[in-house]
């Protein structure tokens, strides 16, 4: 299916002068283009804050198509003014098209990227050609995820899940790059849901753009008006509000400071026809049980906090500061009776292994399962620094990819990498400082792996 | 031991002022007590809270035009004047937010540049809500006069109902100011008369076909920057027969209460080059010419 497209921009035509549909597909219908006219941002409508970077946002169109578009400052006003032109490109993408990207705009519009169609036209055409998208992604960016916790922490990233579950409108601040939680938060919803997530990641607000979830201006008295004028809810980054224990934020949040995330993933691949914000309570009750046998590499050091609701800016302009603090959970230390049984059954430090690559990987053969879990173990032993491992890994993995088609030798180096990563950071939080010979091992390990490349 | 009452209200209590709307002044839509802007119209709420106040309720008048045409430059040069008027024609603004127009056109010029593009999101624009006194007028006739985008009105014009302030409020104005660019027309570009034309047959749908009372609601017409065309300013209704065929004709048919004006606010202009945004039009010296004659006569064409 047929991607169409459709520029927003000032410009002086033979219809209008100014802020106007200037150029579109042919099949983009009256309404939908209609409805892009009116959520067309106009002059100064970008935060100063991503005048530089832009803005993504997405939003559906009564055709039942969606939008996911890139706002850009570029160029000049045509008509002498002062003030850059504001630019976006909006994409109209059929839904079986953003489901292939697994309902995630901006890995669409990464794939856009790449493909070069989404660009800044110097001379804008009158009619724009639609275009097809090859590729797909996962249901989860594990990269991310694992970035946002080691930046964010668990908590602002469950808070941003309970915002969105919560169904107000909500404007969120705390943190300089909004994209990245914005892209964040996508990854942490069944795909089904995700096109409920209207956004904005740059765009002032306005009436006319009633996006569920925006970012607010940075400096104080503007945020402040904003809030009073859109009765919007806000969230803090940098002060989370306390997250209940229940429902699908509390099951974010335990997957979050768990690391569960091959389960997470697993579960957030299976499909759900039909499946709504307001069915993932209930879900999440439903799941608990997947996620408690889980046997985690690093657990109880998750605390959930009172339940409090976030609230509407009509009850506080703040969300959750009245809330009372007080853990439902500590983890006491054990009777010394037992303490050196509990050092014995802790999981030292080094096998703190994040979700293997063979877990995966679509592998076809138990014997392809066997050898890659084999390699897991001798990555995992290379990546700590042992000498050996490195030495066995460099014999194995060439015998192994002799036997794999160049899809799945690609895929399995992209699995190593995230492995490598994944360990690098889970041993960064646990120690006090990051070691050198560590970061030696990660590199020597992926030389191996990307030798012939 | 004193027994002194004390009277506390309920929390509950603060909610009950929820319970009574305020309806905007514009589209008369219900709104909270505490809403900055309609949540229909997005007209702000201050101009209900304040015709409240009043025992005369306040009038509307519309200027409208294209994108470019100085929307911006003519209300805010108009409302600078007026208010600083000893006598003649006197302005007073009710409301700092009135003053904001005023304030950010003046500072512009005084800057040498022209005020920045109007944002076609009407909770974006700056009305002025004021008080108007006439020489031999007793009493002041309040104006709510809002700045509206020149691309809202042309999306209004081709969608109705795309903007419902827009439509609201041009229903209910007693008088309107259309802006129409000189410069332009004087060049050939007929775009001015084409947009003046769908304009005035939108507000000819708008109104009907009463002959009752809707037709005389008086239209003024103005050419603005003038000053780039002299002839602009011996013969505005000349200079709009021939430049503007289709438009003149069409106030003749049907807006019987018009009137052509011309105006100008910069003597001369020059282009910058700006780093990073281009060629910048600026004005070499602020003359305004032609600005208070428009609207005077529209007052003039009142009752009240």
């Amino acid at each position: 299916m047929l991607i169409e497209q459709a520029i927003f921009t000032s410009a002086r035509t033979g219809r209008r002068d100014g802020y106007q549909l200037v150029a579109a597909s042919p099949g983009v219908t009256e309404e939908d283009a209609r409805e892009l006219a009116h959520w067309g941002p106009t002059h100064d409508s970008l935060l100063p804050s991503a005048v530089a970077a832009g803005s993504v946002n997405f939003h559906a169109l009564p055709s039942g198509a969606f939008c996911a578009s890139k706002t850009t400052a570029s160029g000049a006003e045509y008509s002498g003014r002062r003030g850059k032109r504001i630019y976006t490109q909006c994409l109209v993408v059929p839904p079986d098209v953003l489901a292939r990207f697994a309902n995630n705009p901006f890995r669409l519009l990464e794939a856009a990227a790449a493909s070069s169609t989404l660009t800044v036209h110097r001379e804008i055409p009158r009619v724009l050609k639609p275009f097809q998208l090859v590729g797909r992604s996962s249901a989860v960016d594990w990269e991310l995820l694992q970035r946002l916790c080691g930046e964010l922490g668990p908590g602002p990233l469950a808070a941003l899940v309970g915002a969105a579950v919560a169904g107000t409108n909500v404007g969120v601040t705390g943190h300089p790059r909004p994209e990245r939680y914005f892209a964040g938060l996508i990854n942490l919803f069944p795909i089904e849901c995700r096109t409920e997530l209207s956004f904005s990641t740059g765009l002032r607000h306005s009436q006319q753009r009633p996006f569920r979830q925006i970012a607010l201006p940075s400096e104080p008295f503007a945020r402040r008006r904003v809030v009073s004028q859109a009765k919007l809810a806000v969230l803090n980054l940098s002060d989370p509000p306390h997250l209940p224990s229940s429902g699908w934020i509390g099951l974010v949040f335990r997957v979050l400071t768990r690391h569960q995330f091959a389960v997470f993933c697993e579960v957030l691949g299976e499909p759900r026809p039909g499946l709504r914000l307001a069915d993932l309570d209930p879900l999440a009750e439903q799941l608990r049980n997947r996620f408690d046998t889980f046997v985690s590499p690093r657990a109880g050091d998750a605390t959930c906090e009172e339940e409090v609701p976030i609230a509407a800016a009509t009850d506080s302009p703040e969300v959750g500061t009245d809330a009372p603090a007080g853990p439902l959970e500590r983890a006491h230390a054990p009777h010394r009776r037992f303490a050196k049984d509990r050092r014995q059954a802790d999981p030292p430090i080094d096998d703190c292994r994040p979700s293997p690559p063979s877990a995966q990987l679509d592998l076809q053969s138990d014997r392809l399962l066997e050898r890659f879990r084999a390699l897991d173990s001798v990555v995992f032993d290379a990546l700590s620094g042992k000498a050996e491992a490195l030495g066995q890994l460099a014999q194995l993995w060439p015998q192994l990819i002799d036997e794999l088609d160049a899809e799945l030798v690609n895929e399995s180096r992209e699995e190593y990498l995230r492995y490598a990563l994944d360990a690098w950071l889970a041993r960064a939080r646990t120690a006090d400082a990051r070691d050198p010979q560590r970061a030696i091992a990660a590199l020597d390990v992926l030389s191996v792996l990307f030798k012939d490349r | 031991m004193s027994n002194e009452k004390c009277v506390l209200p309920m929390e509950s209590y603060r909610l009950a002022q929820y319970s009574v709307q305020v309806p905007c002044y514009v589209c008369e839509g219900p709104n909270t007590f505490d809403a900055e802007l309609c949540r229909h119209c997005q007209a702000p709420m201050a101009l209900a809270h304040q015709a409240n106040t009043q025992k005369v309720r306040p009038k509307m008048i519309a200027v409208v035009g294209s994108a470019g045409s100085g929307k911006t430059v003519y209300l805010g040069m108009l409302t600078d004047m007026l208010s600083r008027q000893e006598d003649g024609l006197q302005l007073l603004a009710r409301g700092a937010f009135s003053i904001t127009l005023q304030q950010n056109t003046v500072s512009a010029l005084a800057h040498c540049r022209f005020p920045d593009k109007t944002p076609a999101e009407p909770d974006c624009w700056h009305w002025v809500h004021c008080q108007v006194r006439m020489p031999g007028r007793r009493q002041p006739v309040e104006l709510i006069v809002p700045d509206m985008a020149g691309e809202s009105v042309h999306a209004e014009i081709e969608h109705p109902h795309t903007y419902p302030v827009i439509r609201s409020f041009a229903e209910k104005c007693c008088g309107v100011i259309v802006l129409i660019d000189a410069a332009r027309i004087n060049d050939g570009d007929q775009d001015q008369d084409f947009f003046a034309m769908k304009l005035l047959s939108y507000l000819s749908e708008l109104y009907g076909d009463n002959k009752k009372g809707r037709e005389k609601r008086p239209l003024a017409l103005m050419f603005t920057k003038a000053d780039r065309c002299e002839e602009c300013f011996d013969d505005p209704a000349g200079f709009a027969e021939k430049k503007a065929p289709g438009m003149w004709q069409h106030c003749r048919e049907r807006f019987p209460n018009h009137r052509f004006f011309a105006a100008g606010v910069a003597g001369a202009c020059a282009t910058v080059a700006a780093f990073g945004e281009g060629d910048i039009v600026v004005p070499l010296r602020i003359e305004p010419r032609g600005i208070v004659e428009p609207f005077q006569w529209l007052l003039e064409q009142l009752k009240w």
